[in-house]
């Protein structure tokens, strides 16, 4: 082992980790942006709900690829259980276990949407609701599991990702009265 | 009531083509954006693995001259580095 061109698949996962990712915390920042109708432009929204969904599905699409090529990796060998069980990997188990956790969720959540009708809106928007604990149990996992997750481009990257999710999250929990005040002040 | 009912058909048909193509366009961008954390990755990996090589070579070189012998075969690499952090 050592030579890169034999961790071929480990740098994929990786690759598809990262751009899994961001396209997560776009999906999150715009979602959380329509519901707290921080963006008023007319017509806007629409278009936005349409790139919301597309990003959420290319993003469970990334997940599915970033735990896939692990399984093709001949140095980690983690097994059908160790990319979908929680904490059956031996590599990292607490960090990779919560990703497979965040992977499960946001199958479940992001799914949902295709259900509402049948769960009911009422139980969709509360289970919605809880997409935000997939980015944070992602952003644990990319930094707790990932071999450049405490690295300075890594950790950079991740809080310009984080930082719209916080301003859209604060905004949309803020009550209507306070939130245009504590924009425009 | 009537208008509506007339004009949501074609609203509906017309949404699923342009999330069809939301969908594929974003699809693309992200595996096209993949490439570039995958090339960084894997030529970071190639410039460690080098200097690991050289650094193992130029030891073999100083052991080799030292104990006289011809040939000496550098220990192979057996684990993987990246950004400082080993793996098992």
């Amino acid at each position: 082992m050592g030579s890169p061109s034999q961790q071929v698949f480990w740098f994929a996962s990786q690759a598809l980790g990262i751009i899994a990712m961001l396209l997560l915390a776009v999906a999150v920042s715009l979602g959380l942006a329509m519901s707290g109708r921080v963006i008023r432009r007319p017509g806007l929204p629409a278009r936005l709900k349409h790139f919301h969904e597309a990003s959420t599905l290319v993003t469970l699409g990334l997940i599915a690829g970033h735990g896939g090529l692990l399984l093709l990796d001949g140095y980690l060998r983690p097994g059908l259980a160790g990319i979908t069980l929680p904490f059956a990997l031996s590599y990292r188990p607490l960090f990779t276990g919560l990703g497979v956790i965040a992977g499960w969720l946001a199958l479940i959540l992001g799914l949902s949407f295709y259900v509402r009708k049948r769960i009911g809106t009422r139980t969709w928007r509360s289970l919605h609701r809880f997409t935000i604990v997939v980015y944070l149990l992602a952003l644990t996992h990319a930094v707790g599991a990932g071999t450049h997750g405490q690295s300075v481009w890594m950790l950079a990257l991740l809080a310009g990702l984080t930082a719209p999710i916080v301003f859209a999250f604060t905004y949309r929990v803020l009550p209507a009265s306070v939130a245009p005040r504590a924009l425009s002040g | 009531m009537t208008d509506q009912a007339s004009t949501n058909p074609p609203a509906t048909r017309r949404r699923r083509p342009q999330l069809y193509r939301t969908l594929l366009g974003v699809a693309v961008a992200a595996l096209l954006a993949a490439w570039l954390p995958f090339s960084l990755l894997y030529i970071n990996a190639l410039t460690k693995h080098a200097v690991a090589v050289a650094t193992a070579g130029a030891g073999a070189r100083v052991v080799n001259v030292a104990s006289r012998h011809a040939t000496h075969i550098a220990a192979p690499i057996t684990t993987r580095t990246s950004a400082g952090v080993t793996l098992p």
